[in-house]
């Protein structure tokens, strides 16, 4: 939402072109989320699961009451829509090439972060960081300046989904992101949580199911496809307890 | 039951007949406005909503994300039965339709518990957020109750007297629940449910369980609900309102059930206090959390309760630190947090704390900590 | 049951208690087969156990840990818990007495009311053991009880199995890399080497074993 918000000014205010606006974004966003990180969740390392969780919440209700109170709550239109985009036509099938953007966008990112976290020497040291934080001390991994580095990278990542969803679905609020949010969550779970190629599975799965159902269901019954998500993801969870890709891992006694 | 407890009984019950006479002289005196009223009622419904929510997050431990989903089933189970009864003003049927919203929220928790209740951590609690968002989808969709549109014309029966008595009531079967055998295997499951399971403990059947009563409290509070406002839209029971109740839990202090009652009460009001600055209000609440996270993690009263000997201590101005009031293992030796115990995280971050504040069941002879009194 | 770490130990322990379940062959204890999938089944068919890495129920008291080892024994219904009928309060009673009586026998009565998580470490190996013997086991599984202690400590404790035995005629079964520990106390050993039985008989006849001294005890023991 940040971002979405970012890219929105510098495109109608400054005037900067679309792809420019959206780097920008990034570095914005990249800059807030390591602020919120050091501000509202260093201290929460050793602290419960839901303290984290409930300061997270706490944060995105700042975040979006903040915009709201800034820039008023009212819908705004972003400029730049997928009909901005030159469209193929195959036959009778319609493509917009913002589509295909969107996609190789998304893929490529993904296959950089997995390269990153496996071959980088700081993206293995986020693995590290997040298995044993005190044996990464131990081996002399800078945890900070990983932690902070991994959330530079989330929120730039958010940047770029944004600009990909607000082409898509041109219309900025200061709530926009909840919804998106909450899926994104329950994709990565899909998947498998810590694995990235199981996080773009689930993406890819959830949008798919998501859009099929939209497409396909009786309009009587179209409450429904807002249900499909939890419901697939619910089944899933029962056939394979560790997400799609993940490895159920007991716990040695 | 010794004399000494039949004392302790009897003056608890004074204690809330006491202040359920305070605040029924104040309302029907006309001093108060009927708004205060409402919301003295709103906080009573609330608070049995984050009382039964503590029995399975801050009691059993598991992270639920779905509670206002039992309360929604509750809440249009038993508003449909008054609006098929049709008569209003009936308390009998009020309190058979609460009775009813219970079970069919009891029903649903069992339905989802089953199959859900054996995955950890991260996962089981996506699943109750997802399971709270189905119940969202299909109250919409479902033409009974309304069909996305609100159900209206519900009588206005939650009186004070009932939201009030519906809440001690609830406090004191979860209290009891808690402090017999039963309850001490459910919290033994938060602690170390293999360990659990090792002593006998059927993890599976006391979890279900929890989240089953748990459920039915939540149905209770949902129809009380549903009787308070007079309409019933799904979208008021969503994702954010589960959060609402999971915050006030956690303000109070997780395990704490009078500490539950105090914040729901606290955090129902606030916005009412701060009306004045209405634009602000939900930026000022968000930051308070922050501030309560990183300076006050186990909440208000931590994992005690407001208890007798609690109040006594204070009267004789002893240092509440020094003697730890109970709750079951109740007390604050160190800085202790109450942390789920499901999941391996849970596991890493609990044995990182211990390690930061310095005690470690790797580190032989530790110098002991107090004392603690416990209260049976 | 000694052996080299990663020899199977522990793993003979899970499947005992039904942790795993055996892809085959069976367990056999007084002549009856055990079966079952869950580890409280264990438990009351008469086994219990206690684990490598110290699991107490830490933010409960010394004395609710023990409690919740007789959970089992107990009759009373949870309406009846909630509804304090006159069974709740004679066997919470029972169970009190029975639990402060258990913590008599190690020694620990003065830590009844401490929170499990803050009791030194010897007490807190000394209470799992507590919490074992409260399900009323006929066997006593112990994983490693001594790790950890120093000599004086090991001797308290190797008092307290004999003890064991003795007046609550409990058969234990014990791991443990303790030499001292293991060859004084142990009427019966065996020896473990990668998945496999190696060698058993009594403390003589291992010390003396070759196979054993190769594989584990070296020519010291």
């Amino acid at each position: 939402m940040t971002a979405a918000y970012s890219i929105y000014f510098f495109i109608t205010l400054l005037k900067i072109p679309f792809i420019p606006a959206t780097l920008l974004a990034m570095l914005l966003s990249m800059a807030l989320g390591m602020l919120i990180e050091r501000l509202a969740y260093r201290r929460l390392r050793a602290a419960s699961r839901l303290s984290a969780l409930i300061t997270a919440i706490a944060v995105s209700l700042f975040l979006q009451t903040g915009y709201a109170t800034l820039f008023s709550p009212d819908p705004r239109a972003f400029p730049v829509t997928a009909a901005s985009f030159p469209v193929f036509h195959l036959g009778e099938v319609s493509l917009s090439s913002w589509t295909l953007i969107t996609i190789a966008v998304a893929i490529a990112v993904m296959i950089l972060l997995q390269l990153f976290v496996t071959r980088h020497k700081a993206g293995k040291a986020m693995l590290v960081v997040s298995e044993d934080v005190k044996g990464a001390y131990l081996m002399g991994i800078k945890v900070n300046s990983i932690i902070s580095m991994t959330f530079a990278i989330g929120s730039a990542l958010a940047a770029i989904a944004a600009a990909l969803f607000i082409v898509s679905y041109p219309q900025i609020t200061p709530y926009m992101g909840a919804m998106p949010g909450i899926k994104a969550f329950i994709a990565a779970v899909l998947g498998g949580i810590g694995l990235i190629p199981g996080a773009m599975l689930g993406g890819f799965l959830l949008g798919l199911i998501e859009t099929m159902t939209r497409a396909y269901i009786p309009s009587s019954l179209s409450q429904l496809s807002e249900g499909v998500v939890f419901i697939v993801l619910i089944l899933v969870l029962l056939l394979k307890p560790a997400g799609l890709l993940g490895k159920s891992e007991r716990e040695k006694v | 039951m010794t004399k000494s407890k039949i004392v302790s009984y009897s003056i608890n019950l004074a204690a809330a007949l006491a202040v359920y006479l305070v605040f029924h002289f104040l309302f029907s005196s006309r001093i108060v406005s009927r708004t205060l009223i409402d919301l003295f009622t709103l906080c009573c419904v609330f608070a049995t909503a984050a009382v039964s929510l503590n029995l399975s997050t801050g009691l059993l431990g598991e992270l639920n994300l779905g509670h206002a989903g039992f309360m929604s089933v509750g809440a249009y189970t038993a508003a449909l039965i008054t609006l098929a009864a049709g008569r209003s003003g009936n308390v009998g049927i009020l309190l058979l339709s609460l009775l009813a919203g219970g079970l069919t929220a009891t029903l649903s928790a069992l339905v989802i518990g089953i199959p859900v209740l054996r995955l950890r951590g991260d996962y089981l609690a996506i699943t109750t957020l997802a399971f709270g968002e189905i119940v969202k989808v299909l109250m919409r969709s479902m033409k009974i109750t309304g069909g996305g549109q609100p159900l209206t014309g519900i009588a206005l029966d939650t009186t004070y007297t009932i939201g009030y008595w519906v809440l001690i009531i609830t406090l004191i079967a979860i209290y009891t629940l808690i402090r017999s055998r039963h309850g001490r295997a459910i919290i033994s499951i938060r602690e170390d449910d293999i360990a659990a399971e090792a002593c006998g403990v059927s993890v599976t059947k006391y979890k279900l369980f929890a989240f089953a009563f748990s459920a039915f409290f939540a149905g209770i509070a949902g129809g009380l609900y549903a009787h308070y406002a007079g309409v019933l839209e799904p979208s008021f029971f969503d994702y954010n309102q589960s959060v609402n109740f999971m915050v006030m839990v956690v303000f109070g202090g997780i395990g704490s059930l009078t500490g539950s009652v105090l914040s729901a009460f606290f955090l129902t009001l606030l916005p009412e206090f701060l009306r004045g600055i209405d634009a602000y209000r939900t930026l000022i609440y968000s930051v308070i959390l922050i501030l309560l996270m990183h300076y006050r993690p186990s909440g208000l009263l931590g994992q005690r309760e407001l208890s007798q000997r609690g109040i006594a201590r204070i009267f004789r101005r002893e240092r509440l630190d020094a003697q730890p009031i109970s709750g079951v293992g109740g007390g604050r030796a160190i800085e202790r947090e109450n942390i789920p115990a499901s999941g391996s995280a849970e596991r890493k971050a609990d044995s990182a704390l211990r390690d930061r504040t310095g005690a470690s069941s790797g580190t032989p002879e530790e110098p002991l900590e107090r004392r603690m009194k416990g209260r049976r | 049951m000694i052996g080299q770490n990663g020899a199977g130990k522990t793993t003979i322990f899970n499947l005992l208690t039904h942790v795993y379940r055996p892809n085959s062959g069976s367990v056999i204890l007084e002549g009856e087969e055990l079966r079952g999938s869950r580890p409280h089944k264990a438990v009351a068919q008469g086994l219990s156990r206690t684990f490598q890495n110290i699991r107490l129920f830490r933010n409960m008291s010394v004395l609710d840990n023990i409690k919740v080892g007789y959970l089992q024994q107990g009759k009373y219904s949870i309406m009846e818990g909630i509804l304090r009928f006159p069974s709740y309060w004679r066997e919470e009673k029972a169970i009190d007495e029975k639990a402060k009586d258990l913590l008599r026998v190690f020694d620990m009565e003065s830590y009844a009311d401490y929170y499990a998580g803050n009791l030194p470490y010897g007490q807190q190996r000394q209470l799992e053991i507590c919490r074992a013997l409260a399900t009323n086991p006929r066997v006593l599984l112990l994983d490693e009880p001594a790790a950890g202690m120093n000599p004086s400590e090991t001797e308290g404790l190797m008092h307290r199995i004999n003890t064991l035995r003795e007046e609550f005629s409990i058969a234990v079964l014990l791991i443990e890399h303790d030499m001292k520990l293991v060859m004084g106390i142990c009427d019966k050993i065996v020896v473990l080497n990668y998945g496999c039985v190696i060698a058993e008989g009594s403390p003589e006849e291992i010390r003396n074993n070759e196979d054993v001294i190769n594989a584990y005890l070296g020519s010291e023991a």
